[in-house]
């Protein structure tokens, strides 16, 4: 059966496109997770909506290109304003995520009802952003998410030393390094592109597990940065992959859920196993 | 015991590791630090000592460039500091950084070193070797291997320590390093802090133990928000500096004798 959903031509892009998105997702979890902003991929995500919205108003066209231009575009705009938030007014992590949240999805829930009302307003476009749709993906979804997938692994690969400094003791990076703006610039900007990315896919509502879950998972066996990186970034990539193939064979499951689904089981597993091993004295907590 | 580094390698024109002159730092309103100047020599052992609130860990930071100063400058190795050219180490209150991070004891050490050869070149071996002596210096040789979040406060403050050797600097400021550990972690950490400063080296510590002050160290900087005295420890040690040092002023006035916050740092038997 499950050989049979490969040999279609049309399962096998979708199920190799959510791979690639899935492994992204894994690695640029590790770094929400770090820096214990595990709600950020569902600020990002939810706060892209006015951004489709106003996309979809504009053109009044349902192309993936401008709706995911728009989400970018008030994604990117949604972190800055987080980030000033937290750093020029202080306000608290968790305060300033959830305002930056609340401000932009009723921001954008606004624009949704304007939208709806409007004369051919088929808002399929905008649905699959919310719960995530597969049977949209093209061939060029492939590619590009290859794209992005090559490109942040040569620019994790090139700065990871100094991404594990700052994370582990700012003040060791300030020293060894200066302020690293591009570095954190760099970095924001893939996380804000991967969730993106990631969207239409997935859908913004459980985008955040698919970001968190691998790398929780991966937490629990990896006693290092990169072995952290190598294993969240691989487990993303099968949640996805399982989750899609689910999706594609069981013909009404969404794919965001059925992802997430998988994701959580790989975490309960390495819990379960974990725990097990620890009480028969196979594996000491203390090594990882 | 492992291997400390290497002699100071600064030029012997260098005479002052860390100075200030009128330094002043507000917080809004507050006033963190008023118009402080002083001079701390090259290859001091030097603790600065002050009530909670004195300004201390301002001064390190404004010393670091983190905190902009409202007038006056601070200067580290007889310049203002530039991060990556000023060979300056600073330790963190241990609180303040995550020691859930996915590492091991070896790889924090490692974070010191600048210039780390890909894993699979021959200089690398001689690498780890160096580590596992600076690891050794603290007593954590066998523990490299372990993950940073299975730590002891007292063997968390020793990597700290072993990191900074790995950094090999000629300037070592450290906030409050010996909080919470246990008096064999102390004295170990002290031997070593010593021979530092035997190599030509200068170490200044955030130091609350008023009692281990004139054992340690050779400098002292007494901080209230300006400088009561500073100097060598022979020299300004005294009753009276300590007092001035924690004394509250109430209404404008000194208040008679001396305040709670001494009396609990057990300055009244040190003295």
């Amino acid at each position: 059966m499950l050989s049979d959903l490969l040999s279609d031509p049309v399962v096998l892009r979708i199920c190799l496109t959510a791979f690639v998105i899935g492994t992204l997702a894994g690695l640029s979890g590790v770094f929400v997770v770090l820096q214990k902003q595990s709600l950020l991929g569902d600020v990002i995500a939810h706060s892209t909506l006015p951004g489709v919205c106003v996309a979809w108003w504009i053109t009044q066209r349902h192309s993936n290109a401008v709706l995911t231009t728009g989400a970018f575009f008030a994604g990117v705009t949604a972190y800055v304003f987080l980030r000033l938030l937290s750093s020029r007014l202080q306000v608290k992590s968790d305060a300033a995520l959830s305002a930056t949240l609340s401000i932009f999805f009723g921001f954008g829930i606004l624009l949704l009802s304007h939208v709806q009302r409007l004369p051919n307003a088929g808002t399929a476009g905008i649905e699959s952003f919310i719960f995530g749709n597969l049977s949209t993906v093209t061939h060029s979804d492939l590619l590009v998410s290859v794209a992005l997938l090559g490109a942040f692994i040569v620019f994790v690969t090139i700065v990871w030393r100094k991404l594990a400094i700052v994370h582990f003791d700012p003040h060791l990076a300030w020293t060894r390094f200066g302020s690293l703006h591009l570095t954190k610039i760099g970095l924001g900007t893939f996380v804000v592109l991967i969730i993106g990315c990631g969207l239409q896919t997935m859908g913004a509502l459980l985008i955040t597990s698919i970001l968190i879950a691998p790398a929780v998972a991966a937490r629990l066996w990896s006693r290092g940065f990169l072995t952290l990186l190598i294993l969240s970034g691989t487990l993303g990539g099968l949640s996805c992959f399982l989750g899609s193939m689910w999706s594609a064979a069981s013909q009404g499951v969404p794919p965001g859920p059925a992802s997430t689904l998988v994701a959580l089981a790989f975490v309960l597993i390495s819990l379960g196993v974990r725990k097990w091993w620890e009480s028969t004295g196979k594996f000491s907590s203390l090594r990882v | 015991m492992g291997h400390l580094g290497d002699r100071s390698i600064l030029p012997q024109t260098v005479k002052v590791a860390l100075s200030a002159h009128d330094l002043t730092v507000n917080y809004g309103k507050t006033v963190a630090l008023d118009k402080v100047s002083f001079e701390i020599p090259r290859g001091a052992c030097c603790a600065v000592v002050g009530p909670n609130g004195g300004g201390k860990s301002t001064l390190f930071k404004c010393a670091l460039g983190l905190v902009k100063p409202v007038e006056g400058s601070v200067a580290v190795l007889g310049d203002k500091y530039t991060p990556k050219v000023h060979r300056v180490s600073y330790i963190p209150q241990r609180s303040e950084v995550d020691w859930d991070f996915p590492a091991t004891v070896f790889d924090a050490v490692l974070m010191g070193i600048e210039n780390i050869p890909p894993v699979w070149s021959s200089s690398r071996k001689r690498l780890n070797e160096e580590v596992l002596s600076y690891l050794d210096c603290v007593g954590m040789k066998h523990l490299s291997q372990r993950s940073l979040k299975n730590l002891s406060g007292g063997q968390q403050q020793r990597v700290f320590f072993a990191r900074a050797l790995a950094q090999r600097a000629e300037l070592y400021l450290m906030d409050e390093p010996f909080s919470g550990v246990d008096a064999k972690t102390e004295e170990e950490l002290t031997h070593v802090l010593q021979e530092i400063c035997s190599l030509g080296k200068t170490v200044v510590i955030i130091h609350h133990d008023i009692h281990s002050v004139p054992h340690v160290f050779s400098h002292v900087l007494l901080l209230k928000e300006t400088v009561v005295a500073c100097g060598t420890v022979r020299d300004v040690w005294t009753t009276e500096n300590l007092r001035a040092t924690f004394s509250s002023r109430e209404n404008g006035r000194e208040t008679s004798g001396v305040n709670e916050e001494a009396r609990k740092a057990g300055l009244i038997y040190a003295l």
